[in-house]
């Protein structure tokens, strides 16, 4: 998407960027519409796969991400998001919308109850409490076996077309999915590009720093941890609405470890890295597993260490700053030297760039 | 109540294995401010090399104490090539870090043994003794033992040794400890490895009570991190009574409360450390105040 955009925005002016900006939507929206048109079925499935773990990864991207919150029960409120939708559907009779936003409520009040203890703790704490909420997943599903189907799990109904739409199931719940990972992802995007983005900011590199801005540090963690918990059941009740089958296996301490080293790769506070994520969530692990069970783990702990200690702004944070120094690069250039010299100057910008992170 | 007793008698037993990884815990978090979480696992890669050399006809306690020593070896590695790079990092990179350590010790055992479990042979006999109505077994017997010589091993070297002074100093001062001529890198090694040690001392004992299978740590290591929390996570004392505390409060739990099953015990150290956090976050033994228990 980026390398369609930004060549054009670096020598246009203001106004014709927001156009470019517009364009690059609407190409974006007829590619994402007209995907299940044209690819087969299997590949549908999979893409909608990518935008539930995306829009879970979302969550966890603004816990981890943008306020430093270590949590490792992402895999906890996945997997109550999904009991959530469809228990609702099995017991309450809704809808599979409803359902979702059932999952959203529960696992929102869920996610404050759990981020009220985690304002106070400092990271390492919270990852222990979370670790243990992350390992007490598979026995409560199993302690509970009479509403989850203990460790056999429980198939689900996926969601049934109306009798107009003529592209099949699949292509139903992409749509479905679509939608909703388009209007988190909005969500998101309005939340932290205003001011309280800077405030996020500000707790996660000085909290006390950013509680003497006047930035109600507090407050605001509890309510950041709720709202990822929060997208992390509705990222879990499409999974399951797309997979049609729930089970405590799918909801181990992995999936959290997953979802951190995809975020990790993807991009620590950035939206676009949960994409990133979710692609990486939906191709990783499958490739991976090929190679034989002890591989996948191994995959997992290089890319984590590897991302960590050589590119810790993740694939899109890195990708962003080259873009960021060349654009700057570009105007310093245009202000001072001669077209002649433009080039080598952003050459070497770029080159700072690639060779800083 | 003679039962009752008796529970506490066998948790004290499981509290000590406790106590031996938190004690590890302790110390890498004392002198290089890291909490572990690949810990656990480190300690089954010490039960795997163990097994391996019994395997290969090593007579038990020689395999033992090489594997000790062999893992002490790869915590002093694990500092040097990776640990040592990130030492300065934020906390969510540590954490990350040591996350990935986990599963590269993790599927490393797995790739090299497999997923199938294997029996690990205790190294103490299977004698028991009767003291009035309470009945030890040697096994029991043992892992205090142990636990209690170890104890005193890690007291003596940190507070009498110069290798200990050295140690501490670098851990609450790096800058002051360098300026005085201590190898600081060498020291975070040294903690790094002896940490290893002790761990794996805690594999080896959990070994042979469970089976030996890539995972055997995962719910061991949670309560250790319990008995650490519970003792204030800088306190080496604190890890002993912390883990008395844990094993204690596991055993008395799996008798009286029947209904938890023996799945849902892992909710207890969860409670454990909410609790210390809640009522007193430095924990029992915490920096500032000392507590007797």
């Amino acid at each position: 998407m980026s390398s369609i955009g930004i060549p054009a925005m670096q020598s246009v002016r203001h106004g014709e960027v927001v156009v470019t900006k517009i364009g690059v939507g609407f190409v974006l929206a007829v590619i994402l519409l007209g995907m299940p048109l044209v690819i087969p079925e299997y590949q549908t499935f999979q893409l909608t796969g990518v935008m539930t773990y995306a829009v879970a990864a979302l969550g966890l991207n603004l816990i981890t991400g943008y306020v430093g919150q270590v949590s490792l029960g992402h895999n906890a409120f996945f997997a109550l998001g999904s009991y959530a939708a469809v228990l609702s559907v099995a017991y309450l009779g809704v809808n599979d919308v409803l359902a979702v936003l059932i999952a959203a409520v529960v696992t929102f009040i869920a996610g404050v109850l759990a981020g009220y203890p985690a304002k106070r703790l400092r990271g390492l704490y919270l990852a222990l409490i979370t670790l243990i909420l992350a390992v007490s997943v598979v026995p409560l599903v199993k302690q509970f076996k009479a509403y989850t189907g203990g460790a056999a799990g429980l198939m689900v109904d996926k969601p049934v077309p109306p009798a107009w739409f003529t592209l099949g199931q699949d292509a139903w719940i992409y749509y479905m999915v679509l939608a909703f990972t388009v209007v988190v992802f909005w969500l998101v995007r309005n939340f932290v590009g205003g001011s309280n983005g800077r405030a996020l900011a500000g707790i996660r590199e000085g909290e006390l720093a950013a509680s003497s801005m006047g930035v109600d540090v507090n407050r605001l963690k509890v309510i950041v941890f709720g709202a990822g918990s929060m997208l992390a059941g509705v990222g879990g009740a499409l999974a399951t609405f797309t997979i049609g089958f729930i089970g405590p296996d799918s909801f181990t301490l992995m999936l959290s470890i997953s979802f951190l080293a995809a975020i990790v790769v993807g991009g620590l506070g950035t939206i676009w890295g949960a994409l990133v994520a979710g692609l990486f969530l939906q191709f990783v692990p499958s490739y991976a597993s090929d190679l034989g069970q002890a591989f996948s783990g191994a995959v997992y702990g290089g890319i984590l260490i590897a991302c960590m200690t050589l590119m810790p702004n993740g694939i899109v944070g890195s990708l962003m700053k080259i873009i960021g120094n060349r654009r700057e690069a570009r105007k310093a250039a245009d202000r001072t030297a001669p077209k002649s010299a433009e080039r080598t100057a952003v050459k070497a910008a770029a080159d700072r760039g690639v060779r800083a992170t | 109540m003679q039962y009752f007793f008796q529970q506490i008698v066998n948790g004290i037993g499981d509290g000590a294995i406790y106590a031996s990884l938190g004690l590890a815990l302790v110390l890498i978090y004392r002198t290089t401010n890291i909490a572990n979480f690949a810990q656990g696992e480190m300690a089954t890669f010490s039960a795997y090399l163990a097994w391996q050399m019994v395997d290969w006809g090593v007579p038990l306690w020689w395999s033992f104490l090489i594997a000790i020593i062999l893992s002490m070896v790869v915590g002093v590695l694990a500092y040097l090539l990776l640990v040592r790079w990130v030492q300065h990092r934020d906390e969510l990179t540590i954490v990350i870090v040591t996350l990935g350590l986990f599963l590269a010790f993790n599927s490393f055992d797995g790739a090299i043994w497999g997923f199938l479990q294997l029996s690990l042979p205790s190294p103490f006999p299977e004698k028991s003794f009767a003291i009035g109505a309470f009945r030890f077994n040697a096994e029991l017997l043992g892992t205090i033992a142990l636990l209690i010589a170890i104890s005193t091993c890690m007291f003596l070297l940190l507070q009498h040794t110069r290798l200990g002074t050295a140690l501490r100093a670098s851990a609450s001062n790096a800058t002051s400890a360098m300026l005085v001529g201590v190898p600081f890198t060498a020291m975070m090694a040294i903690g790094w490895g002896l940490a290893a040690g002790l761990g794996a001392v805690s594999g080896l004992l959990v070994g042979p009570k469970l089976t030996l299978d890539p995972n055997m740590m995962g719910a061991i290591i949670i309560y250790a991190f319990a008995a650490a929390v519970v003792g204030g996570l800088t306190s080496y004392r604190g890890a002993v009574v912390g883990g008395a505390i844990v094993g204690i409060s596991q055993a008395l739990s799996m008798a009286y409360l029947p209904w938890l099953g023996s799945d849902l015990q892992i909710l207890l150290p969860l409670m454990l450390i909410v609790a210390v956090l809640i009522i007193k976050p430095e924990g029992l033994f915490g920096s500032t105040v000392v507590v007797r228990v």
